[in-house]
């Protein structure tokens, strides 16, 4: 893997070091090295299968739910160690959130959906804190004009756009510091795209974003640096700019511009 | 060159391709027949010319259109980005290159009868210089060559130096024989058409070598 183009040099908020991750005895990741800005939208791209969601469920630990799976290396976030033992997953995943490909609100109300994460971490003392905590959270996630009025209705009767704004919305109650998107626009059409761009420009102000996407343009829209997995390996980390410009590797290249490599 | 997996993709590009040598190909004749002028005085041509000049606008414009289609339908990166906006980019340069070469043409026709003491033909070798760098950065667009993209940037110094030459001579021929001196000025602006060709081949030479390469120079 070889960096590309010049990074802005600005705090680093996750370093992943010689990462490798076994399903049994497959490797689906191979000691992979590279750091994540913080307040910076890091786009991971690749071929279905490169490892690029395998990887970013390393950063919260979502991989210790399977339990054929095996981590090797480091992944520190602000240098701790997110694998040392007396980490707690739960409290780790609360820091570091996580939106799907396909919404997936609770079947509750708006309201539970965004209050639910931080009532269980037991972030607000009282009633009216908490509902401070959802309307900011449904304001921050670009929602909140939309569903002030029907916060006691489910979440699924909202449409697809606005369920991923609302998982987003759910995100980002329990306060995190780093917001993980995997192909969060995937399922939308191009307008609740747009929002969801749009609102992830704004969110980058406050935390560090990492996304998985199969869309080239998304990535080059979005986000600010970029990592190309292939087979997982990690074949070039760069600016975005220059990973869709003039990328070095002819892997990439190959891969940016849909030819037969 | 390595394919597309769409196939269609690939036949985009090649198309675009296709269009402005044919371009480029109207190019050289234009400029070949404006120079060839200087020379012979041969007006019965100019109806041509100025057809040739509608086919040159056609001919850009239709790049224009294809290429922009292309962007939108492909939504190109890295390399294809840089052909398609290369593209454009050198279309427009050859559409530039034709008004210039009709400018020439339309000098000739306005300077008339040359004077008998006229027997220089130093703005005629400028622009054989010039139609020879022209076909160069043709070429170099048509094969990716950087090799060739430099040697354009080196002739066109060589131009420079040859367009100075002709200054100063049309100068002293001015100075020696003001009765003529519309003429020579004609033929003047004529060496300055011809020194802005080859300055516009010099920047064609350049965006052949950001599609290879990727550098802005």
């Amino acid at each position: 893997m070889k960096k590309s183009g010049n990074l802005m040099s600005s705090k680093i908020k996750i370093s992943s070091k010689d990462v490798s991750v076994f399903y049994s005895q497959n490797k689906a990741l191979n000691n992979i090295t590279f750091d994540i800005d913080e307040k910076k939208v890091t786009s991971l791209i690749g071929p279905s299968g490169c490892g690029k969601s395998t990887f970013l469920r390393c950063l919260n630990r979502m991989n210790d739910t399977i339990d054929i799976c095996k981590v090797k290396g480091k992944v520190l976030i602000d240098n701790e160690d997110i694998y040392a033992p007396n980490v707690d997953p739960v409290l780790l995943r609360a820091r570091v959130g996580m939106v799907f490909q396909k919404p997936n609100p609770f079947p509750k109300s708006i309201f539970d959906n965004v209050a639910y994460g931080p009532s269980i971490h037991g972030l607000a003392s009282s009633k009216d804190e908490l509902e401070n905590i959802v309307l900011t959270s449904l304001q921050r996630a670009g929602l909140y004009k939309e569903v002030k009025n029907r916060l006691s209705e489910t979440g699924t009767s909202l449409s697809g756009g606005q369920q991923q704004r609302l998982c987003i919305a759910r995100a980002i109650a329990v306060s995190p510091e780093i917001i993980l998107m995997d192909e969060p626009c995937s399922a939308l059409d191009p307008i609740a795209t747009a929002i969801v761009e749009e609102l992830i420009d704004e969110l980058v102000k406050n935390y560090t974003i990492v996304i998985v996407t199969h869309s080239m343009q998304q990535a080059a829209r979005v986000s600010q640096n970029t990592a190309f997995f292939h087979m997982g390996n990690l074949i070039e980390f760069g600016s975005t700019q220059k990973i869709f410009s003039t990328p070095q590797f002819k892997q990439t290249q190959d891969y940016i511009t849909g030819k037969i490599g | 060159m390595d394919k597309h997996i769409v196939t269609s993709y690939d036949n985009d590009l090649e198309y675009i391709k296709i269009l402005i040598i044919e371009m480029g190909v109207l190019l050289e004749k234009q400029t070949f027949e404006a120079i060839e002028l200087i020379k012979l005085h041969n007006l019965k041509i100019m109806p041509t010319i100025r057809e040739t000049e509608k086919k040159i606008n056609s001919a850009e414009k239709r790049i224009r259109e294809y290429s922009t289609n292309t962007l939108t339908k492909r939504q190109p990166l890295a390399d294809d980005l840089r052909k398609i906006i290369v593209s454009i980019k050198i279309a427009s340069t050859l559409e530039r290159i034709g008004d210039h070469a009709e400018n020439i043409a339309n000098r000739i026709e306005q300077a008339k009868i040359v004077p008998t003491n006229y027997l220089t033909d130093s703005i005629y070798r400028l622009g054989q210089s010039v139609i020879k760098n022209l076909s160069q950065a043709l070429t170099a667009y048509d094969q990716n060559s950087i090799t060739l993209s430099k040697n354009v940037s080196l002739e066109d110094k060589k131009i420079d130096l040859l367009y100075e030459t002709c200054f100063r001579e049309h100068l002293v021929l001015m100075m020696e024989d003001n009765k003529n001196i519309s003429y020579f000025t004609q033929m003047l602006f004529i060496a300055k058409e011809l020194e802005r060709i080859g300055d516009l081949c010099k920047n064609i030479a350049k965006e052949v070598s950001y599609s290879v390469e990727g550098k802005i120079s």
